[in-house]
């Protein structure tokens, strides 16, 4: 409470007393749910039926100094399927930031990522329930655009307390074109070290309390072509499987990250490979494999296409970083392929106003390796693909007809390893297709209609899904929409939802009535297991 | 909580006072560092979008506004920032995206979400309209058609 006053009067100071008087802005977002009972899916609504999540953050800027705050409150605790740490509420995080031109420095709770984040992420995700910042001090120093060095310190966010362990770091990313004063080549470089400090009552004398992490990073570019490529080790350290600590024998990680691409106006294509090893790092060891995300240090996601329609999101794949002796998993391989495309307006296949063509392709195999199971060790091929963990063909036109109506039309192939990712259920083979349809009607008017279909003989068997969705104007909106498991003859649900919004400049608000289907809900790829309920749901949001 | 409400009465007062732009360190497609205080810099109206490759509705709007972006321009002299809130999951989807799809825009990324953090953004598609150094409208969300308002605030 202190703090805040702290801040409170020094924003008061500035206000009253600063002529120019810097930047000020906030936000406050909201959501509330209320469960019932639904004997459908078998939801038995928890004792805390009424649940709502609030989060108030301000920021101002004034000549060289920041501020910020953030106030998270849980009342009485988080949704279903969030962490139970968030419950009541608090200030969340603060920070003071100096800058000054080459020179930056953050004291209190902030964010970083170095490089692709596979080394080291520390950043927040509502949606996720994921915030990982660090409490502690940053230093950045800009060297005539040469070089980057950046230096951090300090305990992670967990909840509404901090790591036990402490984690310090520091980052250089070096620009290499001053170097070779080429304008048609950018080369760049980069490096990173991150460890985590915990002490450990272990009787594995091998077992060190300094675990780092290294990465090396490469990048290129040269007209439409460009390359990268990034290498990353952690030294050998103990794992542990809910709330256990297996140190009897220690693994070390890596991990392996390649990306090309060429493109030029009208097309575009890239290809990314990777290689996980063991390669997970959590702020405090026995957090490994926990359900939430509590204490992720590093960004490990599914590098798939992420889907924006709903039957499309059933059969979502989540990287396998991680060693499983039980299910003989030591990591992943594969990769992923985008190619974009416009067919140009006034030709065949362009029509009158162009046709654009999205085309993707990924498929991620489990590492292939022998297992000792009696003396807990493994060997894995490098570049030798084990079993099929998940595939993705799919293919995306969007197109544009008239003044007043556009399609998308969607084409996914999706193979699916349910026993290796999460434990139960047989290989699934699903084909989906989805046509969206948007009106533009008169006056300020639209409406979208959208039709799924998922086809399988496996798992849930058939799904049909719609929507509809009708906007009154620019403001105001309502929707209806349901999925069905109509191939199913042991359990056929509706999964149904209706809904509205409305907007105001930065302002929205929402309110929906529906069925929730248990499954992972996954932003930026990583996910969540959102458990399957029913209820009303509203939120707020606004900025100023 | 008193506190709180009073706090955010105050600010609400404050912002709505003239405000400078505030400063974020954002990467251009080449992976090189700019300012976005500098990018915005301009004596015509700017727009700053907040977009991502796998946000449909972003996507719906800007593909929208290409299509009368050059009358935009001759007529108002507006340039379109883009900025991606791509993470390293999608990142590498966006130059091939922006080139597949022929759009126009200055695209910048917004390397884990420090521009978004200064302007407390919960979700996308948002957008800035900045005109003579001051922004002068904010805007979350889109509906078919609603581009058309953004051109009545560039306009005048």
């Amino acid at each position: 409470m202190k703090k805040i006053l702290f801040f409170f009067f020094l924003f008061a100071i500035v206000f009253t007393q600063a002529q120019n008087l810097g930047h000020l802005s906030g936000g406050y977002e909201s959501y509330a749910q209320y469960y019932q009972n639904d004997s459908p899916t078998n939801f038995t609504a928890p004792n805390d039926a009424f649940r709502s999540m609030h989060y108030l953050n301000t920021s101002y800027n004034y000549k060289q100094f920041s501020f910020g705050l953030q106030y998270e409150s849980y009342l009485p605790q988080a949704f279903l399927g969030y962490s139970p740490d968030l419950k009541g509420n608090g200030l969340a995080t603060y920070f003071v930031k100096y800058q000054k031109d080459n020179l930056s420095v953050t004291a209190g709770y902030f964010y970083e990522q170095f490089g692709s984040g596979l080394v080291f992420r520390a950043w927040e995700d509502r949606q996720l329930g994921i915030n990982n910042a660090i409490k502690g001090i940053k230093i950045k120093y800009n060297f005539n655009d040469l070089a980057e060095i950046t230096a951090l310190t300090g305990n992670q966010r967990i909840g509404f307390r901090v790591s036990e362990s402490t984690i310090y770091g520091a980052n250089a990313d070096f620009n290499l074109n001053k170097l070779i004063q080429s304008d048609k080549l950018q080369l760049k470089s980069g490096f990173s070290y991150v460890a985590r400090y915990q002490e450990t009552t272990s009787q594995n004398p091998d077992l060190k309390p300094v675990i780092g992490n290294y990465s090396s990073r490469i990048n290129l570019t040269a007209g439409g072509f460009y390359t990268d490529f990034e290498y990353v080790y952690k030294n050998s350290d103990a794992r542990a499987s809910n709330n256990v600590l297996l140190d009897q024998v220690l693994f070390d990680g890596n991990a392996w990250l390649w990306n090309v691409g060429y493109s030029q106006r009208g097309l575009g294509i890239n290809a990314t490979f990777r290689r996980l090893e063991n390669i997970q790092m959590y702020s405090e060891r026995l957090l490994e494999g926990n359900f939430y995300n509590t204490g992720v240090m590093n960004f490990v996601p599914g590098l798939t296409k992420q889907h924006d329609f709903s039957l499309a999101n059933i059969y979502v794949y989540q990287a396998q970083p991680g060693i499983s002796f039980g299910e003989e998993k030591v990591g992943e391989i594969g990769g992923q392929v985008d190619m974009f495309f416009t067919f140009k307006r006034k030709t065949a296949l362009g029509g009158r106003y162009g046709t654009k063509v999205a085309l993707n392709f990924s498929s991620w195999h489990g590492l292939n390796a022998r297992f000792d199971h009696a003396k807990q060790i493994y060997r894995a091929d490098f570049f030798k693909p084990g079993e099929l963990y998940f595939q993705d063909i799919n293919m995306e036109i969007r197109k544009k007809w008239t003044k007043n109506l556009k399609t998308v039309f969607s084409f996914i192939d999706v193979k699916y390893n349910k026993p290796k990712l999460e434990f139960e259920g047989e290989f699934v083979h699903a084909d989906i297709v989805v046509a969206d349809f948007e009106f533009k009607l008169t006056g300020k008017r639209s409406a979208r209609v959208e039709l799924q279909h998922l086809n399988t003989k496996d798992d849930m068997k058939n799904w049909a899904a719609g929507l509809f969705e009708y906007n009154f104007n620019h403001h105001f909106n309502v929707y209806a929409g349901d999925m069905y498991n109509y191939g199913n003859n042991d359990k056929k649900i509706h999964y149904f939802n209706v809904g509205t919004t409305y907007t105001q400049s930065s302002t929205r608000l929402s309110l929906s009535y529906g069925r929730q289907r248990g499954g992972l809900l996954c932003v930026g790829g990583v996910c969540r297991y959102v458990p399957s309920s029913k209820g009303v749901t509203a939120s707020i949001s606004l900025t100023f | 909580m008193k506190k709180f409400i009073l706090l955010f009465g105050l600010f609400t007062m404050f912002s709505m006072s003239a405000q400078d732009i505030p400063d974020a360190q954002l990467t251009d497609l080449k992976g090189n560092k700019v300012s976005f205080k500098e990018i915005v810099k301009s004596d015509k109206p700017v727009i700053v979008s907040f977009w991502a490759t796998w946000c449909v509705p972003c996507m719906n709007e800007l593909d929208a506004i290409s299509e009368v972006y050059p009358d935009w321009q001759d007529e108002t002299g507006v340039k379109l920032i883009a900025i991606s809130q791509d993470d390293d999951r999608t990142a590498r989807r966006i130059i091939p995206l922006v080139n597949g799809k022929d759009w126009d825009y200055e695209i910048y990324r917004d390397y884990n979400f420090e521009l978004k953090r200064v302007f407390n953004i919960a979700s996308i598609p948002f957008m800035l309209i900045i005109k003579d150094g001051k922004i002068v409208a904010k805007r979350s969300g889109y509906t078919p058609g609603s581009e058309d308002e953004i051109y009545e605030i560039i306009k005048n």
